[in-house]
């Protein structure tokens, strides 16, 4: 009698096991060996567990109960309804790029602005297009399972080319709605290239509805050009039940500057992953980023930034505020190759923590090759400080008012970083919703 | 208007106040004067309402009511007011948002309606001015990068712009150069009038040449050991404080 090894499978692993086979085993879109190796690897080591490093405090295994179909691509008006409802940034006005259920609408979408081209990757697949050498080019040093998953899985996306020619006085917002009843995942695998010398403030923005265990899968691969400048903010405000796994792969040319600021308010489980790679020397990158936590939810903030080049600085910024029984997570690795000298890598994660059940766990690491280089990184976690507190309230400001006034502080502080007043007021209004509900809109 | 009867308080189990007695009334400025250790600024976070003061025998009346009962937002928006020591850098909220909330939170606890912004910007400009406070400072963080002088300057704005009945000053003057000793004890002398009191804690007899009081008192190991006029001032400052605090011993 010969013993088969019997590999033991979770109820989404098998999900996406069967999911994966109904969908995409015929290869009938031209990328079907990307999608195999992914999954093959799926299949090898399964999702993610404590006892991977990088998923030790976010254990996927047993976060991820079931995993819901593929969303169905959702009616346009069905889209406009969900995107006329979606009012994070107000008056803004901005260049959309829209998404409903993670399929990209070129119709609710911005068209014919100067030095911005879109292209759609379902309708370039549909078309028989030969995207195999336009997405899913970057990788991380280690393999991603969140990143596998959006590679075998991915349904749609945009491939965005910014010109020097582009006016960076009107942002790009890549918006994300839905139109979703019942739980549904979404994939959608993107490009965006920030070509030599241009510029542009790119605002990537998700939302859902409350109640709804959706899944979403959102990778985005940024070529950030020479003498290019990026600022890009993510602003993650998905449904209370929603599960939320957002990677992006940046790549920063010679003497560019790029600042990415991940803003997090939403979902029940979520991690946001920013691997950034300096290819060229005398360059920057600003890794910063807020986090708001309540109920027994759970965020994920992970980052690599990889020094592959000499003379290049990067600074990471985060904070994060945690109440009830929610549990935050920050890793940061900074990588500082033998080429790498003359590397400036400043790491710094501050969080306050509203309640005695409330956890945050942060993992800190520098590997550094090179000796010319200055590192650091810090960590802080505290309560809200009594002194302050007393003398809030020693002029008249009653308690409650004094720890709302000193939490919005706290986060304002990263928030007003991002250099855009316009922008800044907007999320600090959405931090101001997140403590007081929303008639703090007013 | 405020009232003291033999106040005992403890930190985690020392006294360190051993029964004071000290009456203010509307229009009078009381000097505290006493060696480091003797419970001054103990007095002055008493008064505002700090935790971690174990008051262990004795009352405190402000305007007939029992100030221990209040919280400490509750006795700023009653009028009293603390100068402090040490004031707090607080990164993150801007002066000018910090002065607002504070005096619209105690114009709400009084039933008054709150200020509108173009008003608020005058009031504020007005006070700055007189104290030599640049638009530039009120749009900083609170306190963060201050310098000592700016500290206790914005200090005496908020006191002006809050318009208290009680004022307690806790060393004002530490840390401060002549110049802004002098700005600073002007801005104190123009909140005096006759509706209001004042007391002034000080190491040194200096501030009271600036801010002349009608009564001084010697407070030595948790009591107060003497009283008498601006001229006790004067002889302190000769004498020095080993008399008093080999009486109380």
């Amino acid at each position: 009698m010969t013993a088969k090894p019997q590999i033991l499978r979770t109820q989404a692993e098998q999900d996406l096991i069967r999911q994966f086979e109904e969908r995409f085993s015929d290869d009938s879109d031209g990328i079907g060996q990307l999608r195999d190796d992914a999954m093959a690897e799926l299949r090898q080591n399964g999702l993610p567990h404590r006892r991977v490093e990088a998923y030790k405090y976010t254990d996927l295994k047993s976060i991820f109960g079931s995993v819901p179909e593929v969303a169905d691509r959702p009616s346009e008006d069905a889209a406009r309804t969900a995107l006329e409802a979606a009012g994070m940034w107000g008056e803004t006005p901005r260049h959309r790029i829209v998404f409903a259920d993670g399929y990209y609408f070129p119709s609710l979408s911005a068209s014919g602005v100067a030095g911005l081209t879109v292209g759609g990757v379902a309708a370039g697949l549909a078309a028989g297009e030969d995207l195999t050498g336009r997405i899913a080019q970057m990788r991380p040093e280690q393999a991603d399972p969140a990143l596998d998953l959006n590679t075998a899985f991915m349904v749609d996306g945009v491939m965005v080319t910014i010109g020097a020619d582009f006016d960076p006085a009107m942002p790009i917002e890549l918006v994300f709605v839905s139109t979703l009843g019942e739980p549904r995942a979404q994939y959608v695998r993107s490009t965006i290239a920030v070509e030599d010398g241009a510029e542009a403030m790119i605002l990537e923005t998700h939302m859902g509805r409350d109640g709804i265990a959706a899944h979403s899968n959102v990778v985005f691969e940024a070529a950030i050009g020479d003498k290019a400048k990026a600022t890009w903010i993510k602003v993650q405000q998905c449904g209370s039940d929603a599960l939320h796994l957002g990677t992006t792969l940046s790549r920063i040319g010679g003497e560019a500057a790029f600042d990415h600021f991940i803003f997090t308010v939403g979902s029940k489980l979520s991690r946001s992953q920013s691997f950034l790679t300096f290819a060229d020397e005398g360059s920057e990158a600003n890794l910063r980023g807020v986090t708001m936590l309540r109920d027994r939810n759970h965020a994920d903030v992970t980052l690599m930034v990889d020094h592959a080049v000499p003379e290049c600085n990067s600074q990471e910024r985060f904070k994060a505020v945690i109440d009830d029984r929610a549990k935050g997570v920050f890793q940061g690795k900074i990588i500082v190759r033998p080429d790498a000298q003359k590397t400036d890598g400043q790491m710094m994660t501050q969080t306050l923590l509203l309640s005695d059940d409330a956890q945050v766990a942060n993992k800190p690491e520098l590997e550094i090759f090179a000796d010319d280089v200055q590192c650091a990184h810090g960590a802080t976690t505290g309560q809200i400080d009594e002194d302050l507190l007393f003398y809030l309230m020693a002029r008249g400001i009653p308690e409650e008012e004094a720890r709302t006034l000193l939490v919005l502080a706290f986060v304002g502080e990263t928030i007003e970083e991002i250099g855009n007043d316009d922008l800044a007021d907007r999320l600090e209004a959405l931090s101001r919703v997140w403590l007081l509900g929303e008639e703090a809109e007013t | 208007m405020l009232e003291i009867k033999n106040l005992h308080v403890a930190v985690d189990g020392n006294e360190i106040l051993r029964g004071i007695d000290l009456t203010v009334k509307a229009g009078e400025v009381h000097a505290i004067m006493g060696p480091n250790g003797s419970g001054k600024s103990t007095l002055s976070y008493v008064l505002s309402g700090k935790e971690d003061y174990e008051i262990t025998e004795g009352e405190i009346l402000f305007d007939g009511e029992d100030m221990l009962e209040m919280e400490p937002h509750e006795r700023a928006a009653a009028g009293m007011f603390l100068a402090f020591q040490y004031p707090i850098e607080i990164p993150g909220v801007a002066t000018m948002t910090f002065l607002k909330t504070a005096l619209n939170a105690q114009r709400r606890s009084r039933g008054q309606d709150e200020l509108a912004t173009p008003d608020f910007m005058r009031l504020v400009r007005e006070k700055a001015g007189a104290l030599n406070i640049s638009q530039d400072m009120l749009k900083r963080p609170l306190n963060v990068g201050f310098s000592g002088g700016e500290k206790k300057r914005n200090e005496i704005l908020q006191m002006a712009l809050l318009e208290p009945k009680l004022c307690v000053l806790d060393e004002t003057d530490s840390g401060l150069d002549i110049d802004a000793l002098r700005i600073v004890s002007e801005g104190v002398n123009a909140l005096r009038g006759p509706e209001r009191g004042m007391i002034v804690i000080t190491h040194y007899q200096r501030l009271l040449d600036h801010i002349v009081p009608d009564v001084v008192h010697v407070l030595s190991k948790g009591r107060i050991v003497k009283t008498g006029d601006k001229s006790l001032a004067l002889e302190l400052e000769e004498k020095g404080y080993a008399q008093y605090t080999a009486d109380a011993a």
